[in-house]
């Protein structure tokens, strides 16, 4: 009996609990919807893996000024691909952030069952004819069937190669423009004893957008309708980017153990920071190198230049940029949407997205974004308009496998082509089968 | 009376069942049965597929290269771990200050978090610039200067190397405690045998200590068979699956192909494949004794 008391305190007590617990979730809660002023104060929350927390934070504060009811939960990752991994848990589990990104049409669709159509949202906001005012390709990469699900962030091309101008000057040496060149510039930086093309080949990405930068060069625009289905992909213009891929590894143009370094931070480290390659196989986007405060030392020291990827196969035309868009989406079960939605604005659109462009030094998808100004040295002002011309000069190409299956194993045959573990021609094969599966 | 004391019985252990079914049973359940489900892990529709992620399984030859390294793995990590901790916990088995010292700077390792010994690693062997090529390089080594991570002949026995590196401060903690309850008396009745040093160690201590042999050793294949940490870092299974794990292949499947129904089919493998070494291992030890 002594024991049945016992236990009927201990109920009581954790019945107290409980309640307590309640009452105070309920405070939770009704903090959130305190009166400031006229409005109600609202709580989202935001998950990514850009921009960085810096710049986040001067978004906010600027966002604030403009939505002091809206208060924004921030959760950065290290990277997309552990971005992406965090948030398919998070929505698996029923939960997720009120607004998130995608990096590209391939992860557009991936997280597409979770996201708000924006369609009504932009006609409500813009008017019918709101696509106009957006870059054509860039709204085409966040709609699924013509319907947007999201709005584009600032982005920056890839298929461009990065050049240390002084290490080259130093040596007598010009930024290679085709094969021949390229050989011999690096073979010159390893005799006197430098780093030759940098690629962090560990990281599937930068494999993959080299790749499709060779494939355009020599088959033009024909992987595309490979993915599709239209072509096979064992025509003799793939086996050549296959031979040629494979001929950068044998001929020592790149890095040794090139894959055991990852773009970020190895091959970053070794080619801003410590300056000891002469060339570093990375998109526009590294032009945020001038605006990072931990190497500014480094990069003030060496004068730099970005080109085009060299045309390999020797027709005499630089291979055409990538770009693809990823956006800024709502969680089509928020309880919040509108204050979602006037956060994705004001980060594509509007103050937020010239702060993200002075970051990113990449243009707006958006066309009315007020033009960024920009507090560069003298190279970094240059490399913008090289950047911009470049994007100008040539058209541009999606970047990106759809695919999973078929990027996954893009990524073995080139990996194994670069330890001349196949030959081209089973390369080729391998994609096709994996296409045609 | 004897009822209502059972009764209270099954009251008292009632949180720690709930906790048992909603923290372990739940979800290895529902991996089970997603397994039988094609399913990216994002969207509400699931799709019914029977065995067939299952059969897609046991027709992929990563799966089977994925538990052919860790054969590999777990065979030379636990024996070495074993051999290596033992070895060092016998060696410093009296007391005495330096050897508290060393066998603490030996533990360090176990306490490090993998990111912190991946982060180290890569920094030391570095093909170009780490400090043991370079090493290598200066003293005329050049052949021995190894693409340590990027090589797929080495790459999973570099894993293995800092592995062992990593664990054997445990093993050898744990040998050390045995030995510090180890009749003394039998290692004299040995000497007076005309046993010499090795014939002690390997006929009298070693196997008086099958206990600890053999909890070390479901420790350390079961910590092998979860390794994921150290691999993703350092290689991400790669180069072309040189050291794929399964724990690396399921986590490829589910977060980077979308495949979380095959993902897990290989988790449910593992499960039973985890239970199966343990039970064999079990019914082993039972045998001897």
């Amino acid at each position: 009996m002594k024991r049945f008391r016992i236990l009927a305190m201990a109920m009581g007590v954790v019945m107290a609990l409980t309640a307590c617990g309640g009452k105070q979730g309920k405070d939770e809660s009704d903090s959130q919807s305190k009166k400031s002023g006229d409005k109600d104060q609202i709580t989202i929350t935001y998950e990514s893996w850009t921009p960085t927390k810096e710049y986040m934070d001067r978004i906010l504060t600027a966002f604030h000024k403009e939505h002091p009811e809206i208060n924004v939960e921030v959760t950065l990752h290290a990277n997309a691909s552990e971005y992406m991994t965090a948030v398919q848990t998070a929505f698996a589990s029923g939960e997720g952030p009120d607004v998130f990104m995608f990096a590209d049409p391939t992860a557009l669709n991936q997280l597409k069952s979770q996201i708000e159509p924006l369609d009504q949202y932009c006609t409500d906001e813009w008017g019918e004819s709101w696509a106009d005012d957006f870059v054509a390709s860039a709204i085409g990469d966040n709609s699924i069937d013509g319907v947007p699900y999201g709005l584009p962030m600032p982005t920056a091309p890839a298929g461009t190669m990065w050049y240390n101008k002084t290490l080259l000057d130093s040596l007598d040496l010009e930024a290679p423009t085709n094969y021949e060149e390229l050989k011999k510039v690096s073979d010159t930086l390893r005799e006197a004893g430098k780093q030759p093309l940098l690629i962090g080949a560990k990281d599937s990405w930068v494999v993959i957008d080299t790749f499709q930068t060779i494939l355009n060069d020599f088959a033009g625009d024909k992987q595309y309708k490979a993915y599709n289905k239209e072509i096979p992909f064992t025509d003799s213009e793939f086996v050549d980017a296959f031979e040629m891929w494979q001929k950068l590894f044998k001929e020592k143009i790149f890095q040794d153990s090139a894959f055991s370094m990852t773009e970020y931070m190895d091959t970053y480290n070794q080619f801003n920071d410590e300056g000891i390659a002469g060339m570093w196989v990375n998109g526009a986007w590294n032009m945020d190198m001038y605006t990072n405060p931990e190497i500014e030392d480094s990069v003030a020291k060496n004068e730099w230049g970005i080109s085009y990827f060299p045309d390999l196969n020797g027709d005499g035309k630089q291979p055409n940029l990538l770009l693809t868009s990823g956006g800024f989406a709502i969680n089509k079960n928020s309880k919040e949407k509108e204050a979602a939605w006037e956060l994705i604005k004001f980060m594509a659109c509007d103050e937020g997205a010239v702060i993200e462009c002075q970051r990113t030094m990449a243009p707006s998808g958006y066309l009315n974004t007020p033009q960024p100004s920009y507090d560069l040295p003298e190279n970094g002002l240059k490399n913008l308009d090289t950047v911009n011309k470049l994007m100008a000069d040539q058209p541009l190409q999606f970047r990106g496998i759809n695919d999973p299956n078929v990027s996954e194993k893009m990524y073995e045959v080139l990996t194994k082509l670069a330890y001349e573990k196949i030959t081209p021609e089973d390369a080729a094969e391998e994609i096709d089968a994996v296409i045609n599966e | 009376m004897k009822k209502k004391k059972s009764l209270s019985a099954y009251f008292y252990i009632l949180p720690m069942f709930l906790f048992f079914a909603f923290f372990l049973v739940y979800p290895l359940f529902n991996t089970i049965r997603i397994s039988f489900f094609e399913w990216n892990g994002i969207d509400p529709e699931m799709h019914f597929v029977g065995f067939q992620d299952y059969i897609d399984m046991f027709h992929d030859e990563i799966f089977y290269k994925a538990f052919a390294n860790f054969a590999i793995y777990a065979v030379l990590v636990i024996v070495l771990e074993m051999l290596i901790g033992f070895s060092l916990a016998y060696l410093m088995r009296r007391k005495n200050i330096m050897f508290n010292i060393y066998r603490a700077i030996i533990f360090i390792p176990v306490i490090l978090l993998p990111v912190v010994i991946s982060y180290v690693f890569t920094d030391i062997l570095a093909y170009n610039y780490g400090i043991v090529n370079e090493t290598l390089r200066a003293l005329h080594l050049d052949k021995l200067a190894l693409d340590w991570f990027a090589d797929p002949n080495v790459a999973l026995y570099t894993l293995i190397g800092i592995t062992v590196w990593s664990g054997t401060g445990f093993a050898m903690t744990v040998y050390s405690s045995s030995l510090t309850s180890f009749p003394s008396e039998l290692i004299d009745a040995a000497k007076v045998d005309g046993a010499n040093r090795i014939q002690t160690v390997t006929r009298v201590v070693w196997p008086l200590l099958k206990g600890t042999h053999f909890s070390l050793s479901i420790i350390s294949a079961i910590s092998a068979l979860k390794i994921f940490d150290l691999v993703f870092l350092l290689t991400g299974g790669g180069p072309f699956h040189a050291t794929e794990m399964p724990s690396t292949y399921m986590y490829d499947k589910a977060f980077t192909l979308y495949e979380q129904g095959f993902a897990s089919a290989v988790s449910t493998i593992i499960i039973i494949f985890a239970l199966l070494v343990t039970f064999i291992q079990t019914k082993l030890s039972a045998e001897k004794r």
